[in-house]
């Protein structure tokens, strides 16, 4: 049961950033761990993992895909540049941390509301 | 309380997105920056597959236009009219070079705190006082009275923001994400603007204020010495033959006190180009060529940068097919080819931006004195927006000179030290304010056939006066110094200038008949590298500007032995490292070092010095040694006078050798700051001995070569100080530099070379230090750099429509209506 509960999750959010993504500004993708937070009867820390992960999977999914197409050239000149000493690994690990924090922010804040709504009951 | 949770995650998950979304400093917005939706893998430009065709409908085109993308990415556009191949040119400027073409206008235009903030305000203010945007309207408005003109910049405009339209934010070039802002839609002004930049970078050199203060201060026989009036020109470009016969002279007034200006000004002028802006060119005639066709070759001497300020291309309509070289925000080719002609440029060198003194009736500056009555001023309104902090305004007066540049809101000072003729105003005269279409020229010679259409391009080219260069598959060679230049007096325009009456105002223009132009000259060549268009004894005008002699002097030299001259003896010259310079001082300088009791790491430099063979290759230690002195002497004979004279101005660095050749102890060798009398044997041997410990820190660094010592870098277009390797392209080893054929310095030199063999077809090759395209992640961002540095070429392909199933080609767009 818990399972389906995070698949649900996981997909779920996955959709809503594939969608928010390309039709609003970038951080639009935090709404889907915010919905499935609130939504899904999980604890603060699941709902942090679970909103973690699913942004972490968005973006990494991303990431392989795009640097198959575009080549690994702008991988380097940003880690160069940011400055990450050129290290493509470096690059993928801070932005994939920096989603991560993202994607579990949001999904505590939505398990977060959800608790205050039920209190509120 | 039972909120708290919420409102606490809530909070921090706003705020992080709020840090993610922003800019900080330097720091570019993370968030948006490294999103693969949003931020750099989405940059449409970077692809590394293409594919191999393309179509794209874009309302504004007439008929079918069709662009191939050879190897290097040059795109090569057919078109059945004029605009639509204007319309195509703006399109691919903008989708290779968008963030370079508006930063480069923004910069023109005063505007760069907009983009970066506070830091560039100095920067916007030198540029809005100049009048570079009141230039660039006046210029428009002439172009857009002749009708190629105007529909070719309508067309290109339409082009640009074709494309611009086309894009959403997750799509701009990555420098918009670094810098966090969007593009604005393209306009006629920016393209005018652009050539205004231009201007300013080739005819806005101005050193008025350091040599009225160094003549004020140290007297006339030392400012001749540090300024000489260049009566000893060795080869100027024009022979005495073929000038023009002229007007009657200019008297000079008897008033010397009057600009000669009583009281010491105290202030720099910011922003100054670099002195060595200039390029190199020539053309053969056939009689001296392997293939008995003229061949003509060209180098432009600008910043280096990435993305270049150079961008290839083909234009092909029904009535012509021409390539070469485009400047990203402007519709043509500037220096190029097509079957019948090749044609090139070099910058005059002119002096054409003069100061005068302007005395206002009262505070309100709305009159100022001119022949005796109270002429009215104007004001322009200037408002600078600026990111992060409000926005401030600044009113410049206009008189009819021009605008005053500096009053007491306006120092122009860089050195932070107070000026003491604060309230003191000076209006510019510059010829970039006269309104003038100079883009008709180009737009003209691309299409020309023969010498009379080349004479017919460019009688209207205006400023910043140029050495057009000429050359046809009938075999005639020419060259013409082109531009509008005022008919000075001695020393018109060399300081500062009584503002009160008119006698001290440019009185005339040079008529178009006495324009220097010179063709099919009997030694069988014409050249120009920047120095004295004539011998100025047998010129009536007073020439002013700043010249050197040492490349035209070399390459005329060369020239002056062709034989049976291949395209691969042109690339040798073009990559030439022969040292002129130091060829003449290095005797002396030899014979007046006694080494004896010099210690032995010291005898050692002094023979590297003694056993090179005065080219500066890359590999050459000789070249360091050489340089180092010769940088250390200058700032051992003039650092006293400059001191002194508090703003004065190093003089050309050719200057000491020119004084040293005619008499070694002359008047500046010795140190006014001290008692005795030095002589030249002191100073420079106490120079050679002052730069011995950096050459042992060089030496140990393995960096005594010169190549490793130049360390000739390109950096990127906002990375002026050369610490943003990944856009840039640095530590090449280059030879090569100042006075030097191959004029490449640390990040100045030959910013697209080209030469062109007038057989049927013609044959062209040419290569400059970046790539086709302006994006970072993109292969073709530095495709140049290497080839560049290695001092070779690409074989140039102009291209038949019947070529269209070629192997080079490795993508097509056709562009529908």
């Amino acid at each position: 049961m818990k399972f389906t509960k995070y698949l649900i999750f996981l997909l779920g959010a996955i959709l809503i950033a594939f969608l928010c993504a390309y039709i609003g500004p970038w951080w639009l993708i935090v709404l889907g761990p915010i919905i499935f937070g609130f939504i899904l009867k999980l604890s603060h820390t699941e709902s942090f993992m679970l909103g973690a992960l699913s942004l972490l999977l968005f973006w990494g999914g991303l990431f392989a895909y795009e640097a198959g197409s575009t080549g690994s050239l702008i991988f380097e000149k940003i880690a160069y540049l940011l400055p990450l000493k050129g290290s493509k690994s470096a690059l993928i690990i801070v932005s994939l941390a920096i989603i991560g924090i993202l994607g579990g922010l949001a999904g505590l804040n939505g398990s977060y509301w959800k608790r205050s709504m039920q209190l509120s009951k | 309380m039972r909120h708290i949770g919420t409102l606490f995650t809530g909070l921090i998950l706003i705020g992080f997105i709020y840090f993610l979304n922003s800019k900080w400093g330097a720091t570019p917005p993370l968030g948006k920056l490294l999103s693969p939706t949003h931020g750099y893998l989405q940059d449409p430009e970077i692809i590394d597959d293409y594919q191999k065709s393309v179509s794209l409908s874009l309302p504004g085109i007439k008929t079918p236009v069709h662009v191939y993308f050879d190897d290097r990415m040059v795109p090569h556009i057919f078109a059945d009219n004029d605009e639509d191949a204007y319309f195509v040119q703006g399109y691919l400027h903008a989708k290779d070079r968008l963030w370079q073409m508006e930063f480069q206008t923004h910069f023109a235009a005063g505007r760069l705190s907009e983009i970066v903030g506070e830091k560039a305000l100095p920067i916007d203010r030198a540029n809005r006082r100049l009048g570079m945007v009141y230039a660039a309207e006046l210029s428009l408005a002439e172009m857009e009275k002749d009708t190629l003109t105007y529909q070719s910049l309508n067309a290109y405009t339409a082009g640009v923001n074709a494309y611009i339209s086309g894009l959403s934010e997750k799509d701009y070039p990555l420098e918009y994400k670094i810098l966090d802002y969007s593009p604005e839609p393209w306009t006629n002004l920016k393209s005018a603007l652009l050539s205004k930049y231009m201007a300013k970078d080739l005819a806005a050199y101005d050193d008025d204020f350091e040599r009225t203060a160094v003549i004020a201060t140290l007297g006339k026989e030392v400012f001749d010495l540090m300024y000489p009036n260049r009566e000893d020109s060795i080869d100027p470009i024009i022979p005495k033959e073929f000038i023009p016969p002229a007007g009657k002279m200019i008297p000079k007034p008897v008033i010397d006190s009057n600009y000669f200006h009583p009281e010491m000004p105290n202030l720099i002028t910011p922003d100054k180009p670099d002195k060595d802006n200039g390029s190199n060119n020539w053309a053969l005639a056939g009689n001296l060529t392997a293939t008995g066709k003229p061949i003509l070759c060209n180098d432009p001497h600008l910043k280096l940068r990435l993305p270049s300020i150079w961008y290839e291309i083909q234009l092909t309509t029904p009535d012509y097919s021409c390539y070469g070289v485009s400047i990203p925000g402007a519709p043509g080719i500037l220096i190029g080819f097509n079957q019948h002609i090749a044609f090139g440029t070099t910058n005059a060198m002119r002096d054409v931006l003069d100061y005068y003194e302007i005395k206002f009736k009262d505070k309100s500056k709305s009159q100022y004195l001119y022949n005796g009555k109270w002429n009215n001023a104007t004001q322009r309104l200037e408002e600078f927006v600026i990111r992060g902090a409000s926005s401030i305004t600044d009113t410049v007066i206009y008189t009819h000179f021009g605008p005053v540049v500096y009053d007491e809101k306006y120092q122009g000072l860089k050195n932070g030290k107070p000026r003491s003729d604060r309230n003191k105003y000076y209006a510019a005269r510059w010829k970039a304010h006269d309104a003038s279409n100079d883009i008709i020229t180009f737009l003209m010679l691309n299409r020309a056939k023969n010498y009379d259409d080349y004479r017919n391009a460019i009688k209207r080219f205006s400023c910043p006066g140029q050495n057009l260069i000429f050359a046809s598959s009938s075999g005639d060679i020419a060259i013409t110094q082109q531009g509008v230049f005022p008919a000075k007096w001695k020393y018109q325009g060399e300081f500062i200038m009584e503002g009160q009456d008119s006698i001290f105002e440019w009185q005339n223009m040079i008529p178009p008949e006495e324009i220097l132009t010179m063709k099919n000259p009997k030694r069988g060549f014409v050249s120009s590298a920047n120095q004295l268009p004539v011998d100025p004894k047998d010129y009536p005008y007073y020439l002013g500007g700043d010249y050197v002699y040492e490349r035209g002097y070399r390459i005329n030299q060369v020239l002056a032995k062709a034989h049976k001259a291949t395209v691969q003896d042109m690339m040798n010259l073009q990559n030439d490292n022969f040292n002129t310079r130091a060829h003449q001082i290095r005797p002396l300088l030899l014979k007046t070092l006694k080494i004896q009791n010099f210690p032995s790491d010291a005898k050692e430099y002094f023979h590297i010095l003694e056993n090179w063979n005065l080219f500066n290759d890359s590999n050459s230690e000789g070249a360091t040694v050489y340089s180092l002195l010769m940088d250390s002497l200058n700032q051992s004979i003039w650092g006293d006078e400059l001191r002194k004279s508090i703003i004065g101005s190093l003089p050309e660095s050719n200057t000491l050798v020119q004084n040293l050749l005619k008499n070694k102890d002359f008047l500046c060798v010795d140190n006014i700051d001290t008692p005795e009398k030095e002589t030249f044997e002191q100073q420079l041997t106490k120079s050679f001995l002052s730069i011995i410990p950096e050459l042992n820190k060089i030496k140990n660094s393995g960096k005594l070569a010169w190549g490793a010592y130049k360390q000739t870098g390109i950096p990127h277009l906002i990375d002026q100080k050369q610490n943003m390797p990944a856009l840039s392209r640095l530590n090449l080893n280059v030879g090569g530099g100042e006075g030097i054929v191959n004029a490449t310095k640390q990040s100045h030199g030959p910013s697209w070379k080209m030469i062109v063999s007038m057989t049927s077809p013609v044959e062209a090759w040419g290569v400059y230090p970046g790539g086709q395209s302006g994006h970072p992640g993109n292969q073709y961002y530095d495709t140049g750099v290497t080839t560049w540095a290695s001092g070779s070429y690409f074989k140039l392909w102009l291209m038949k429509a019947t070529e269209s199933n070629s192997a080079k080609v490795k993508q097509t767009i056709v562009f529908n209506p």
